[in-house]
């Protein structure tokens, strides 16, 4: 997967914990750690939403795409 | 998940455990006794093939029955303990995990390994190809159900990783 979740970056720069930002978008502490261990595999936009929110940020800022010339399935 | 969810079908896999404990329990009976046993079935069934078979020296042919017959049942314990252990994880509701698929990919292994010896058996006695074909027809049903399993895996997998 060439989509990496940058989303640590983000907390440390609002300087939010994981459990508050888990409790802020009302995702379990569990999946927010999913997806910060890059193990997710996909994402809602309800929850993509509810981060930008929680983050006051864009989806651009949690999310980027490197290009090492992989597709999902290799 | 409620406890009747979870004890959905634990009766099924109670009766297929017993089940298989017997059958293990016939193959070790069946591996004791199992000069005399391919002594009765040579006697009765084998000895009026002499023209349709072509290993016609008895001297080769009873030996190798004796050994295709000892290999069969060792492949025979591969499929049970495989089958065995496949319960075990279902009744600890284990049923979407990637060791089933193995285990499923063992049994249809020894089941076309049993098709492969019934076809080797055809040297002595033609007719074992009868039940070498059903050996191949289960290792082949056992390898969709796989897939169909391996394909359930992924989609929970990427169920489970949707945030």
């Amino acid at each position: 997967m060439s989509i990496v979740v940058n989303l640590d970056v983000m907390m440390a720069k609002r300087k939010i914990a994981a459990g508050d930002l888990a409790n802020k978008v009302g995702i379990t502490p569990a999946n927010l750690s999913i997806l910060k261990n890059q193990k997710a595999k996909a994402i809602r936009f309800s929850t993509l939403n509810d981060i930008c929110l929680a983050l006051d940020c864009q989806p651009g800022d949690i999310l980027e795409f490197v290009n090492d010339g992989k597709s999902d399935e290799e | 998940m409620s406890a009747k969810e979870k004890n959905k079908g634990s009766d099924v896999i109670k009766l297929t455990k017993i089940a298989t404990i017997v059958m293990i329990c016939v193959c070790a009976v069946a591996d004791i006794f199992g000069y005399y046993i391919c002594k009765y079935v040579w006697n009765m069934v084998i000895v009026g093939w002499e023209q349709f078979r072509p290993i016609t020296n008895e001297a080769i042919a009873f030996p190798t029955l004796i050994g295709l017959f000892y290999i069969g049942t060792f492949f025979a314990y591969v499929i049970l303990f495989n089958v065995m252990k496949l319960l075990g994880n279902m009744d600890n509701n284990k049923v979407f995990i990637k060791e089933n698929t193995k285990l499923m990919k063992n049994m249809s292994v020894g089941c076309i390994a049993i098709f492969a010896i019934c076809f080797v058996g055809m040297l002595v006695w033609p007719s074992t190809l009868f039940i070498g074909v059903v050996g191949l027809f289960m290792g082949l049903i056992v390898q969709c159900v796989r897939v169909v399993m391996d394909k359930a895996i992924d989609m929970r997998d990427e169920l489970d990783y949707t945030v």
